[in-house]
């Protein structure tokens, strides 16, 4: 019973996806819609269930559907793994997926494509159930590909502008680059273990050399990286906020750009072997934490803001990896996923009520025009930002103590840094959105209002969420949450330090510190002192265009990988139509030489020998043609003459006599 | 039941290609009803032999032998192993979707009807002969018809109307056209091919007379000589040289494959796919029937050839079809780069990934069948292939857009397709002896990825030209079952690759014992239901 509705969990929107796909232009989009997010409805309850049972008994089980590939040394069976890890993804990828289901409906509403949407959408649900319930490797294979289609799919949702088009593709080209290091990695594993199954294979992870070890969880960290948009893959994500927002926020904020750090948490096991790939997991984390908040503090773009900080949040999710704190990796993965989803969709709010606009300097002074999105808007600053008691704090804060207390010193530079700067940016975000004089263009700004309940209920919930979320993992280090995670989440060569409560609080005051001044900083430069951030723009001009620029590596990336790549296929074009088939047009040539010598010699030797029987054949054909005059007295002569002779030549051969 | 179901799919299309000879030109619906059901029969026929291939008993089955020239030593005899039943299926497959692709060739239709016929026809005999003389036979008559077809119903490249002499003559009648400047037209594509398939199969028949001359029993049937005829030194390194160049020309191997892009580019859809989804893959099943059966040593000395020329197909070909701006050319170039994971597959001669190589043959077949089916709709639809004059067309072809993604997802190896499984293994089973093949055929996947998805935006996002605005999508049936089937098989076989696996398995692993030293040739009982 209970494995039936594990297979369920994935099933419903399957359905779904089957139904609207084939159906969908039989009745009206609205119910294509409620098909949708009912589904994923009805997904969350079997997984309430499931989790349900997991709490009450946390041993790993495995759901096997069926055998998909089996026979000789190659087994791979189609099936899932339900442990607390699994059950946490799975409550994040549901709940908050449903939320923003029951959103898009309100938000997508009256958009060409409607049913096309939700059939996309459910496709990623799908894909990202199959990602974090597999079993094995190829089951994990099949759902990072299948998030990364859709991810496609909804980027280039908007077909017709072009830039969504070209988005859509670089994200999955660049997507594409990790996936091939995964691949490397998954047979890797398959090589060294016969085996993909991760029980079987985290159970003899022991036997694995360091060396071996380091390379399949280098490898995976390609994929991770790729698909959680870290340096330095990270530049599709930006890009990809070209899709609808409700996109934005399931795919590129609370699910699928998390994959990667699920899988590095999923397979620990490994990592904690490989000292090195561990720490390569720290650096890129903490540089992308940094190097992300700092692009984000210029960019005016409201929704590549919430990018940029969600390329920066993940970074911190990689970094408490690699100083091995996957427990805070996962709770903050939650928290994010609670705040950053509030966050993109009250954005969306934000850009449906002034139709389409998402340039904060023509917004302004909304707060009293759409006073509930202001309100949810400002949980989700407070909560990204680190303000007690919000979710934010908690997990942000478990991160950098965790790497405080275990001497990564310069890791905590980086997230202290990263948070001010995270702070500021955010608060900036709100004051220039939210506050200050009106600069919305008057003709749409007579047309400004609240969402529909819709929208503003799924909202709600998340602030909600985003307020009480933290509270699953406090005291720090202690709290439910870490008790649930304990069997599949704490490293193989724990080091417990005796942590005293003052360095505890201490911490955790510095962190409140942080996050504060970075608001008061913003603070200063867009309420009390409105101005001062143009003229530090204008004064800093170099410093300002190039974070403006995102630091140009577009652009570097252009030049030293994609226009060497274009210059190549171009030069190889070249060789195959200049040198192949050159060659094999000299051969043409040869033959035609040859041919016309044949010739030759066929019209003057052969043709002259041939000629010569020819001729003799033509004499001997016109003397012969004599006879035949046509004339029948001729033939009849003939005929009369030749039966006298052959009754002659008888008669001598059987008698001897002759008669003539 | 079994080697009725074989004879049946051999035969079915020949003897819809003799009725249609019968059925006049004017009545173009009889023409179409009588392809359809030939090849509609020729499926189901193939589809149960699938189905009833044993895996447990592995070898070849479902023989039929007839006695044709006791004193050569030529025999009618066809049967199948794991290895020829899926490719076998795959042509039917191709064959079916074929027939509906073409639906609405007006010209000539009973013609076209009929060569395409002895196209597939002569491919499926290819996969299931078991004796050299009618493998050879049935190769050289799988090369004629293509001439045909690309000649009389293929298309010629962009470009092409303004080659014309300084008197605004056409070129094309000359000679000299055809052969050095014409390289544009179908006509030249269609010499092109010919006679480099020609060419390659005259070495490939060196190669089979040199093994009938050599051999201790003068025969041709494959399995006496398997068991009977050993070649060592240098004569089996010339054999297998001819054997594997010959064949491999038309599988197609860099540098051998430049008649393939143009050969594709000039053919109407339906040929396309046949020539991609299946005629290429008898160079590779022929290097396997021929090579493998009958040199065994040989081929494990000198199989580390093709391990070295899969990574320039792999790389070079990716590269070319990034660049290319014609529809039909990025395809073309992308199989022929494709065809490489087959090598890497069969050179590694690793269970594993032959026996990916083998499910990739067929993967591929159904991908590329799909690519060339929808590049032709398109074309018919824009009467251009130049992928920088079109744009947007999603918003007139919803449909087509879809599938065309979905082959695209196919073709770079997305799970839930039959290619990923086939890919996996290829690189799994590879990986200890070519590691760096391996990497290369991974990054391979992300070129892949990078050209399909290049060309899918260039041909259905962005803004549409308005010339086009007329195109329209396939609405009527015919017009989606072939893409419906094709996507159908591809899926299903990702999902249950159970049966297809071990069907390979059984013939790839005994096959492979002996390559590879471990076991003798196991007797095959050839007693059949005929004389």
């Amino acid at each position: 019973m209970s494995d039936l509705l594990v297979i369920l969990i994935p099933v419903f929107p399957l359905i779904a996806v089957l139904v609207n796909g084939l159906l969908g232009h039989r009745y009206a989009a609205d119910l294509a819609g409620r098909i949708a997010a009912g589904s994923i409805g009805l997904s969350f309850l079997c997984a309430v269930a499931v989790v349900a049972g997991v709490i009450s008994d946390p041993t790993p089980r495995e759901v096997i559907a069926y055998s998909w590939i089996f026979g000789g040394d190659l087994h791979v069976n189609f099936g899932f793994l339900i442990d607390p890890l699994t059950a946490v993804m799975l409550m994040v990828v549901t709940g908050v997926g449903f939320l923003i289901h029951v959103y898009s409906i309100g938000y997508m509403h009256g958009e060409d494509g409607f049913t096309r949407f939700f059939v996309y959408m459910n496709l990623f649900m799908v894909s990202m159930l199959l990602l974090v319930m597999g079993n094995n490797f190829l089951v994990l294979f099949i759902g990072w590909e299948g998030v990364g289609l859709c991810s496609y799919l909804l980027i280039g949702y908007y077909f017709n502008k072009v830039s969504a088009a070209k988005a859509a593709t670089k994200a999955f080209v660049v997507n594409r680059i990790g996936d091939a290091g995964f691949l490397l990695a998954i047979f890797l594993v398959f090589v060294n273990f016969k085996t993909l199954d991760y029980l079987k294979v985290f159970e003899h992870a022991n036997q694995l050399s360091i060396e071996m070890a380091t390379a399949i969880t280098l490898c995976l960290l390609v994929g991770a990286i790729g698909k959680s948009a870290q340096i330095p893959l990270y530049t599709w994500l930006p890009d990809a906020m070209e899709g609808p927002t409700p996109v934005s926020a399931l795919i590129h904020a609370a699910t699928m750009v998390t994959a990667g750090v699920y899988m590095v948490v999923r397979t620990h096991v490994l990592y904690d072997m490989a000292p090195m790939s561990m720490a390569t997991v720290g650096i890129i984390g903490g540089l992308t934490a940094l190097f992300a908040a700092t692009i984000g503090l210029v960019q005016n773009d409201i929704k590549r803001v919430l990018a940029y900080s969600t390329v920066s949040q993940l970074g911190y999710m990689f970094l408490a990896c690699g100083v091995g704190a996957y427990m805070a990796a996962i709770f903050h993965l939650v928290t994010h996923a609670f705040f950053k989803a509030l966050l993109f969709l009250s954005a969306g709010a934000v850009i449906h009520s002034l139709e389409g606009e998402q340039d904060i300097r023509k917004m302004g002074g909304l707060s009293k025009k759409i006073p509930v999105t202001h309100a949810v808007f400002l949980i989700g600053t407070l909560a990204i930002a680190g303000i007690p008691p919000l979710a934010g704090f908690w997990s942000k804060d478990e991160i950098m103590a965790h790497a405080f207390v275990h001497h990564h010193y310069v890791l905590y530079s980086f997230a202290a840094v990263g948070a001010f700067l995270t702070s500021f940016y955010m608060f900036r975000l709100t004051y220039v959105t939210f506050y200050g004089q009106s600069r919305v263009d008057p003709k749409v700004e007579q047309h400004i209002h609240e969402s529909p309940p819709v929208m503003t209920v799924p909202l709600m919930i998340l602030a909600g969420l985003s307020v009480l979320g933290g509270f699953l993992g406090v005291p720090p280090e202690h709290g439910w949450f870490h008790g649930f995670l304990e069997s599949v989440a704490t490293p193989l060569r724990a080091v417990t330090h005796d942590v005293d409560v003052g360095t505890v609080i201490g911490l955790m005051a510095v962190a409140i510190g942080i996050a504060l001044s970075g608001w008061g900083l913003a603070h200063y430069l867009y309420a009390i002192k409105p101005g001062t951030a143009d003229n530090w723009s204008e004064r800093y001009a170099g410093v300002y265009r190039t974070l403006l620029n995102k630091y140009y590596v577009d652009e570097l990336y252009d030049a030293v990988f994609v226009e060497p790549c274009k210059r190549l296929a171009r030069l190889w074009d070249w060789i195959d139509q200049h040198v192949i088939d050159r060659f094999i047009r000299g051969i043409g040539h040869g033959a035609d030489v040859s041919a016309a010598g044949v010739t030759w010699t066929e019209k003057h030797v052969i043709y002259g020998g041939l000629n010569v029987i020819g001729y003799a054949n033509h004499l001997a054909a016109w003397s012969w043609r004599k006879l035949q005059t046509g004339l029948v007295n001729h033939y009849a002569a003939v005929i009369v003459i030749g039966l006298f002779l052959l009754t002659h030549f008888l008669l001598v051969w059987l008698t001897g006599t002759s008669i003539l | 039941m079994g080697q009725l179901a074989l004879l049946a799919t051999l035969f079915a299309p020949f003897l819809g290609a003799v009725v249609l000879l019968f059925v006049p030109n004017r009545e173009p619906l009889l023409v179409r009803a009588v392809a359809v059901a030939s090849a509609g029969m020729a499926l189901l026929a193939s589809l149960y032999v699938f189905l009833a291939y044993d895996p447990d008993q592995g070898g070849f089955q479902f023989i039929t032998k007839w006695a044709w020239s006791e004193e050569l030593g030529i025999g009618f005899h066809i049967g199948v192993d794991g290895i020829g039943a899926p490719l076998v299926f795959a042509s039917t497959i191709l064959l079916f979707a074929g027939v509906f692709i073409s639906w609405h060739i007006k010209d000539r239709t009973k013609e076209f009807y009929i060569f395409l016929l002895i196209l597939a026809a002569a491919t499926i005999g290819v996969f299931m002969s078991l004796d050299l003389f009618f493998l050879y036979f049935f190769y050289e008559m799988s090369v004629l018809p293509m001439y045909v077809l690309l000649g009389v119903w293929g298309s010629h490249t962009k470009g092409y109307l303004s080659m014309t002499d300084s008197e605004g003559r056409k070129l094309r009648d000359s000679v000299g056209f055809i052969l050095n400047f014409g390289s544009n037209s179908k006509e030249y594509a269609a010499m092109k091919l010919t006679l480099f398939l020609s060419a390659g199969a005259v070495f490939a028949l060196m190669g089979i007379l040199l093994i009938y001359h050599f051999s201790p029993v003068q025969t041709f049937d494959i399995l006496v000589l398997r068991e009977v005829a050993h070649f060592d030194g240098t004569l089996a390194t010339i054999i297998w040289l001819l054997v594997f160049f010959g064949f491999a020309s038309i599988a197609p191997i860099w540098p051998l494959h430049s008649w393939s892009p143009v050969g594709h580019a000039a053919a109407p859809a339906a040929t396309s796919m046949l020539h991609a989804g299946v005629l290429m893959k008898l160079g590779h099943f022929s290097i396997i029937r021929v090579a493998y059966e009958i040199l065994p040593e040989a081929t494990r000395e000198l199989m580390p050839i093709a391990a070295v020329l899969c990574v320039f197909s792999i790389i070079y070909g990716g590269f070319v079809a990034y660049f290319a701006k014609d529809t039909k050319y990025v395809i073309g170039y992308s199989s022929s780069s494709h065809m490489g994971y087959v090598f890497l597959g069969m050179a590694a001669l690793d269970y594993i990934s032959l026996t990916g190589a083998v499910i990739y043959m067929f993967a591929h077949a159904l991908a590329t069948g799909m690519l060339f089916a929808m590049a032709g709709w398109v074309y018919d639809q824009t009467h251009t292939r130049d992928i920088p004059s079109l744009g947007g067309l999603v918003k007139n072809m919803p449909f087509l857009a879809g599938a065309f993604i979905i082959a695209c997802m196919a073709s770079v190896g997305m799970p839930g397709t039959v290619n990923f499984i086939a890919e996996i293994m290829i690189i799994v089973g590879a990986w200890e002896k070519y590691p760096f093949q391996v990497v290369v055929a991974v990054l391979g996947i992300v070129l892949t990825m990078a050209y399909l998805f290049k060309m899918m935006r260039g041909l259905f996002y962005g803004n549409m030209s308005p010339e086009y605005a007329h195109a329209r999508d396939t609405s009527q049936w015919v017009d989606r079952l072939p893409l419906l089937v094709m996507i159908g098989c591809s899926i299903f076989f990702g999902i249950f690759p159970m049966h297809f696996y071990n069907v390979v398995r059984s013939t790839v692993v005994p096959m492979l014992d002996r390559i590879n030293q471990v076991a003798p040739v196991v007797t095959q009982n050839t007693t059949g239901l005929f004389p």
